[in-house]
């Protein structure tokens, strides 16, 4: 079958997003300065430590940031529609049709009380007038896409009868059941054992090879993005710190925290005694240092990351936000690190 | 000379309500309790100064091995033994002095943390309680042990809530290492952290081991964490251990079918995009395993063989385990 999409649309854009929370004593910018595209049938991966905003930045896109979070500059715009000025009806109707969700943890989005099937139903209900065959045919159809086992079975079940690893496909199927341009995945596989994860992921990428759908997917895990994504956002106190094409940008990364994050995976330095570790820890996000946020860590540091760096470009479709980006010398991991 | 710890032949069931509880139950007409054997029979030995690792996913009776290890449970077969001293048969009083030698640290640092106390009481507390340095000295103890866990000293003062997940792992790890033992067993302890945080603990507990001369029964879902650590790995499945080998050669040649999906399954930096092998199908359920080998309703190549008769373990090569009939 020849896929329906030519990868050359952007169903998003998102602009210098920045999202804030506001309490009487302090203003806590949780992401700053966000800006990618996202293109049909395409992985970005958003990878970063917890307080990194990559949560966030999924929610905000969603629309599901709660007060007193609020989206305080930037622009989203869904295949050029803007959802920053949509109304809350329109919202609903792009929410679980053309851009979906999936979270970390299933038990929290399935309802304990309702059966698979009347979840499915409720997702497809949602967005159109459909008959119960059809309801039937198409939830039992997405269900064994996803390597669910007696499928028909299943929709009968309730959400406690099925296993963590199943629980997830569901939430899945739920989230694709409407074929959606943009699927924004938080920490899908965090959870689950490596042997389900692995499944998953395959399912995935071959649901977006399918279908065009173009996903988020954000995780910790490098290992799991290397695997899975076509492009990667490293992400970092807030702000995107580098982007590129996944084997590159692994292969070779230029922002020093990139670097460090790959080398404190325990996998990628055998035979290396000890593990490179970075100093200290990722900072509060109310209370990011001025400048470069990465500078307190970085042995790169000098007076020049005292002024806050921008974005630029290094190499094709890459770009870094660093004033002393590694060089394809140095960017070799090799525990060799400061 | 007897290892330093040796689990022999223990398994634990749960959900077995007891002679007057089935007396009840029949009594009352509920039949009998349904039973799952988390552990099934299981030989693991820790060698002095030796860091033995335990992978296996979720619900494969690691984290039970582990808490039968560290004297938190008691197994429903089968015999903990000490430096060969057998632990059921000791007195109340001897026993405690015997298992202070073993020692436990947490997945959740920060729930394994009492919250209304400071970071001084916690470490103060296994050392009174015990009895186990003069009162002049204990606050040496504790100066020396946060110096050693790479944290200030003026976090003694703070309560839990003020500290940083890779800070109350650090703690934790402080507050195992109090009653100076020999082996701490150690369940997911980076498993909730950070890959920067990660790499730190993991760094501090190689250092901690060569200092203090320590063994570790290290239990981890994480290949790649358990690889860095361990000189041996076990690998459960099910509630057994189906495969045993010193660490470079169960990473480097595999001999169970389900060690090389775990392998297979793991993702791994550098071999991107690539098309995993996946193991097809579900765990069963604990409840009712299948019948002979464990994993043969998943396992690629099992035959007729395996799905009759539970193989033995026997030794591959030397000082590999594999508990398969086609290994």
């Amino acid at each position: 079958m020849a896929p329906r999409f030519d990868g050359a649309t952007v169903v998003l854009s998102v602009d210098r997003l920045r999202t804030v929370f506001e309490t009487a004593a302090q203003t806590v910018v949780a992401v700053d300065d966000v800006s990618f595209r996202l293109h049909q049938g395409e992985v970005l991966g958003l990878v970063g430590e917890s307080g990194s905003g990559k949560s966030m930045t999924g929610h905000s896109i969603m629309g599901l940031v709660d007060p007193p979070g609020r989206i305080a500059d930037g622009t989203i715009l869904y295949r050029g529609e803007d959802l920053g000025h949509a109304s809350e009806d329109r919202l609903r109707e792009i929410r679980g049709n053309h851009v979906a969700m999936v979270f970390q943890d299933p038990m929290t989005s399935l309802s304990p009380t309702l059966s698979i099937g009347a979840q499915l139903a409720g997702v497809l209900r949602a967005h159109r007038r459909i008959g119960r065959r059809e309801i039937r045919e198409r939830s039992v159809e997405m269900l064994r896409r996803l390597d669910i086992p007696s499928p028909e079975a299943r929709l009968r079940a309730y959400p406690h009868e099925l296993s963590g690893g199943m629980r997830q496909r569901v939430c899945i199927a739920a989230a694709m059941l409407n074929e959606p341009d943009v699927l924004i995945a938080d920490e899908p596989t965090t959870a689950l054992d490596v042997t389900t994860q692995a499944q998953i992921l395959e399912e995935v990428r071959d649901l977006c090879r399918n279908t065009g759908t173009a996903v988020i997917w954000i995780s910790h895990d490098l290992a799991v993005i290397g695997a899975l994504a076509n492009r990667v956002a490293v992400m970092y106190a807030g702000q995107i710190v580098e982007t590129g094409p996944v084997a590159e940008l692994l292969a070779a990364p230029r922002h020093p925290y990139t670097r460090a994050l790959l080398s404190a995976i325990p996998g990628a330095n055998r035979g290396v005694r000890r593990l490179p570790q970075l100093t200290g820890e990722v900072p509060a996000i109310g209370d990011v240092p001025t400048g470069c946020r990465f500078r307190p860590r970085c042995a790169r540091a000098d007076a020049a990351c005292e002024a806050p760096p921008v974005l630029v470009a290094c190499g094709i479709g890459r770009e870094v936000r660093c004033v002393h980006p590694l060089s394809d010398a140095d960017a070799t991991i090799d525990g060799a690190i400061p | 000379m007897s290892p330093l710890l040796l689990l022999d032949e223990v398994g634990r069931d749960f959900g077995s309500p007891g002679a007057l509880g089935s007396w009840l139950r029949r009594g009352l007409g509920h039949g009998e309790r349904r039973i799952v054997r988390a552990v099934d029979e299981v030989t693991i030995a820790v060698g002095r100064q030796e860091v033995v690792g335990l992978v296996g996913e979720s619900g494969c009776g690691k984290s039970t091995l582990g808490r039968i290890a560290a004297g938190l449970i008691a197994p429903s077969r089968g015999e903990v033994r000490v430096d060969g001293v057998a632990i059921a048969g000791l007195s109340a009083a001897v026993r405690r002095r015997s298992m202070l030698r073993v020692q436990m640290v947490f997945q959740s640092a920060t729930a394994s943390l009492n919250p209304r106390q400071t970071v001084r009481e916690i470490l103060l507390e296994p050392l009174r309680v015990h009895r186990l340095a003069p009162r002049a000295e204990r606050d040496d103890r504790v100066a020396d042990l946060m110096r050693r866990i790479g944290l200030h000293t003026g976090f003694l003062s703070r309560d839990p809530h003020q500290l940083s997940g890779g800070q109350c792992q650090r703690i934790g790890i402080a507050r195992a290492l109090t009653v100076a033992p020999d082996l701490v067993v150690c369940d997911e302890p980076v498993s909730a952290l950070d890959v920067s945080i990660q790499a730190q603990i993991l760094n501090l507990f190689q250092d901690l081991q060569e200092s203090l001369k320590l063994s570790y029964l290290f239990i981890s879902h994480d290949l790649s964490v358990v690889e860095r650590v361990s000189d041996r790995v076990a690998v459960m499945y099910l509630g057994r251990i189906v495969e045993e080998a010193p660490v470079a050669s169960l990473f480097g040649r595999p001999s169970h079918p389900y060690t090389v999906a775990l392998l297979a399954a793991a993702p791994r930096l550098g071999a991107q995009r690539r098309v995993a092998a996946v193991v097809k199908g579900e765990r069963p359920s604990p409840y009712n395993p299948p019948a002979g080998c464990h994993f043969h309703p998943r396992c690629p190549r099992a035959v007729e063989l395996c799905r009759r008769v539970a193989p033995e373990r026997r030794e591959v090569a030397p000082g590999h385990w594999s508990a398969c009939h086609l290994a």
